[in-house]
């Protein structure tokens, strides 16, 4: 099996993400309940003086939390752990030519139905909350074919490492991805899936459907990407170029992501996929 | 109430107890963010560059709700690393924290250090909903950038790169030649160089063109750029920051005109409760999360194949298409709805997309215009009008086209919908542009004259330009004031500034302001003729009040002002212009002339045709 295929076929490292009921809990949980206490503190930033009543506090947080948070989560991640991708993902399946052969047709409007349905089924983003799967669905379909018809800029590498990176941010994972990480798992991909990864025909941006498959093989594979050569030069002076890496000692990045889910409630789940999906352009 | 008391509680007794303070204690911290931005009189912010290797201290002081203080105090003096940015590590206790921070960074003469917030909150899980956890000081500086290149285009980039020192440090060889710091939008460093060579007076330097470390080139976008210089206590003193444009060149075959196609969505998922519990949604709805996603696209058109470029789908048109205008603006509210659920209340996800729908395209060699729907990309109507159309506007509400036909000198009125001309008037030698005020009247430019016309085409008035033809002209609105690019007969360029209220009032035309800017206005194409600028010029209300200078100092023969930023073909190329400021913020020279410029919506890029080049370029916009 050789890189490519461990990227795709290695589901003994995908435990599963969903609770034991296969359902996705919704509780305003402790975090929930403090912040929704701490909150009827808040004060207006830069005073000490003005704070602001607790029933009147709550709207300002909401706005506050709609339009300062940054915290995400990409759930479509989250139920790559699933039974759904369990089934399809077995150890050395054929996912990886599957999704190419599907990405060769996505010019078509009914082969591009076939290849997004794919990747919505894949991502788990069909399982979220109603009704969000089936208004993304549209959505994502109509940003697929508005990239392939030149009427929507592509997603660059560097919005595909924002998004990473935020993710990580969000669930407290060491692992960070630059754009060269970015380039490096195309790179290593493209020759496996040329319709599906498209690295030689834009070297440095991506289209919709493979930005998430990106994060996807990322986040599932915990950012083990450094054992990609890196085309940074050694000795290079450069200090914000980070590999993806993992340390040792944490958890996988579906774990944690995993972990916030569950401490965390639909309301806010939701705003962190938007606002991944915002970094995007999706 | 009881959550509060307890979590309370648990605060307090997080300080004293180890069980309760090992729940809450961790090794999370803060961090502060230092950035350097370009601010705009109407707040438009260019790209941060950070501010890397600067020190910071502060002194942070834990309450809890209340204001009382808990005793947590906690002095830091740190330095931020390559991106700007300093770790603060020792905010463990979730509280509410004041934040004293001195931040010794100088900014330069007449600019501000802000500081966002003062006061905020940390918690134990460093996911408080606010984000406070990050700290952000912005150096506001309202000069404007120091002149020198700040637009490359890819695959022709230029070897190197000089820049000039801006108001603070200057250069410096003595501990070390000067590095530049290239960031990408989100303040990661994309490039970093060290500088070749140093103005004697330390005003300049000039580096190798920057790269990625693998030696590619930079990837389109818009950089923010940080000059620092090297110091005897081996840290770096700040000499200026910048930013820099990386356009992106598509080749087409004879590009003339182009639009701007573009499409804003949003999306709200909000929640309506069900208190009860008896599956009746009441009370308020709350959006809770929402998103957004938008596209430009260029409309161009290819005055050899014949075609309109839609995106990347290509639409036969007549022949000889030059001026494309896209239009009809529509907006499409996709609510998706579900029922109101026992217990769990309602959620409804919320679509909304507002797009360009329509183009339009002159045909020059086929006296005619053609219609496209630019959302199926397909061609909807063809309308003969008069003869050589070249200039095109729209009504305000974009109902009606008026298009000027050089070749016999008339001026056909156009009803969109039905596609039919509805009027047609002669006024003139050779008309070649025409622009709509806000009023509905139809200003038109052609061969030593301009006119005013209502919207149903009665003369108004038509005005001697002293010979001078007319290559393209706009109205701002907003001063009653005619931009006119004309050329005499010996070949000057000039920008006239003209009066709108006293050419009517006493029928001749009156100048605000005339500028001669070039020698060269029109050119000689490969195919031996002569081609005149159609490109449509848009002075929008912002924008026109600082217009003259703007014009002055960019030397455009086109314009297009857009916001805060103006667009302009120069004689030998390109240059982007803060009409605040009246500062030309880039320029480069392109290889051929410049005959059509577009810029999206949202101010994001700029699309500019270059069609004896067979060059499409994308330039992102500073905004």
């Amino acid at each position: 099996m050789d890189r490519a295929e461990q990227y795709l076929g290695d589901t003994s490292r995908h435990p599963y993400l969903c609770s034991s009921s296969g359902t996705r809990a919704m509780p305003l949980n402790k975090p929930q309940c403090e912040i929704y206490y701490l909150s009827s503190y808040f004060c207006y930033a830069g005073s000490l003086w003005l704070c602001v009543p607790a029933q009147r506090s709550v709207n300002l947080m909401q706005r506050v939390f709609t339009s300062r948070l940054v915290l995400l989560s990409f759930l479509f991640v989250l139920f790559s752990r699933s039974s759904v991708i369990s089934q399809t993902m077995q150890p050395g399946s054929e996912l990886l030519p599957q999704l190419d052969a599907l990405a060769g047709g996505a010019d078509s409007p009914t082969g591009r139905a076939s290849y997004t349905s794919l990747v919505m089924t894949l991502s788990g983003a069909d399982k979220l909350y109603a009704p969000f799967p089936s208004a993304f669905t549209k959505r994502f379909m109509l940003a697929e074919e508005r990239v392939r018809k030149g009427k929507q800029e592509r997603v660059s590498e560097l919005a595909i490492s924002m998004a990473f990176n935020r993710l990580a941010e969000i669930i407290k994972s060491p692992a960070r991805a630059d754009v060269d990480a970015i380039h490096q798992v195309r790179t290593t991909l493209a020759d496996k899936a040329p319709h599906l990864i498209t690295v030689k025909v834009s070297p440095t941006s991506c289209y919709p459907g493979e930005a998430l498959i990106l994060i996807y093989l990322l986040v599932a594979n915990d950012g083990l990407i450094s054992k990609v050569p890196s085309r940074v030069p050694k000795g290079t002076e450069l200090a914000s170029v980070h590999v993806a890496v993992t340390t040792g000692n944490q958890k996988s990045m579906t774990s944690l992501i995993s972990d916030f889910v569950n401490g965390h409630s639909q309301m806010d789940v939701l705003t962190r996929v938007e606002r991944v999906l915002s970094l995007l352009n999706l | 109430m009881r959550n509060r008391i307890g979590l309370l509680a648990c605060m307090l007794i997080s300080f004293l107890f180890v069980g309760c303070k090992s729940k809450y204690s961790t090794e999370q911290g803060f961090t502060i963010r230092t950035d350097d931005v370009f601010v705009d009189p109407a707040g438009n912010k260019s790209p941060a560059a950070p501010r890397p290797f600067v020190p910071v201290s502060g002194d942070l002081v834990a309450y809890v709700p209340g204001y009382v203080e808990v005793g947590s105090r906690t002095y830091y003096n740190e330095s931020t690393d390559s991106t700007g940015t300093v770790f603060i590590g020792s905010a463990r206790v979730p509280a509410l924290w004041t934040h004293y921070v001195t931040f010794p960074i100088p900014c330069g003469t007449a600019h501000l250090v802000t500081s966002v917030p003062g006061f905020f909150v940390y918690d134990d899980e460093n996911v408080f909903m606010m984000d406070l956890s990050k700290l952000t000081w912005e150096c506001q500086h309202f000069l404007t950038p120091s002149a020198s290149t700040r637009l490359a285009v890819q695959d022709s980039t230029p070897s190197t790169l000089t820049l000039g020192a801006g108001d603070e440090a200057p250069f410096s060889t003595a501990y070390g030649m000067p590095v530049l710091y290239l960031y990408n939008p989100d303040t990661s460093m994309a490039a970093s160089v060290t500088a070749s060579s140093v103005a004697s007076d330390g005003s300049s330097a000039t580096f190798p063109f920057p790269t990625l470390p693998s030696g590619s080139q930079l990837p389109a976008n818009l950089y923010g750029e940080t000059l620092l210089t090297p110091n005897a206590s081996g840290g770096y003193d700040h000499s200026g920051f910048n930013f820099l444009s990386m356009a992106s060149h598509q080749t087409l075959d004879s590009p003339f005109g182009v639009a701007a196609g573009w499409s804003n969505s949003s999306y709200n998922y909000s929640y309506t409760p069900d208190p009860y519990g008896d599956g009746t949604c009441v009370g308020t709805t709350t959006v809770f999360a929402s998103g957004s996603s938008s596209s430009q696209f260029p409309i161009v058109s290819l005055y050899s194949d014949n075609k309109v470029l839609v995106g990347s789908t290509t639409i036969p048109v007549g022949i000889g298409p030059t001026t494309v205008l896209a239009y009809a603006e529509q907006t499409t509210d996709n609510y998706q709805d579900t029922l109101c659920q026992y217990n769990t209340g309602d959620y409804v996800y919320d679509t909304t997309t507002d797009q360009l729908t329509r183009a339009i395209v002159a045909n020059s060699g086929s006296d005619s215009v053609t219609i496209l729907d630019i959302v199926n990309d397909v061609a909807v109507g063809s309308v003969p009008v008069g003869h050589i159309p070249t200039g095109i506007s729209l009504s305000p509400d974009q109902s009606k086209a008026y298009v000027t036909n050089y070749g016999d000198g008339t001026v056909s009125e156009l009803d969109l919908n039905a596609m039919t001309v509805i009027a047609t008037v002669t006024i003139g030698g050779n008309p070649i542009s025409v622009s709509t005020a806000n009023d509905g009247s139809v200003w038109v430019g052609g061969n030593g004259y301009i006119s005013k016309l209502t919207a149903s085409l009665g003369v108004v008035g038509t005005y001697s330009t002293n010979g001078k033809t007319v290559l393209s002209l706009s109205v701002g609105n907003s001063v009653s004031e005619l931009a006119v690019t004309s050329a005499d007969s010996n070949g000057n360029v000039y920008i006239d500034e003209v009066n709108t209220t006293a050419t009517v009032q006493s029928n001749s035309c009156v100048l605000n302001a005339s500028h001669q800017v070039s020698t060269l206005g029109t050119y000689v194409n490969s195919q031996n003729q002569t081609v005149r600028a159609y490109s449509r010029a848009s002075m929008s209300s912002p924008s026109a009040t600082n217009s003259s200078s703007a014009l002055q100092t960019s030397n455009p023969t086109l314009i297009v002002n857009d916001g805060w930023v103006s667009v302009s073909a120069t004689p030998t190329g390109l240059a982007v212009t803060d009409i605040a400021t009246h500062a030309a913020l880039m320029q480069i020279a392109t290889p051929a002339p410049v005959t059509g410029i577009a810029v999206d919506s949202n101010i994001h890029v700029a699309y500019v045709a270059i069609p004896d080049a067979n060059e499409l370029l994308t330039v992102p916009l500073p905004n």
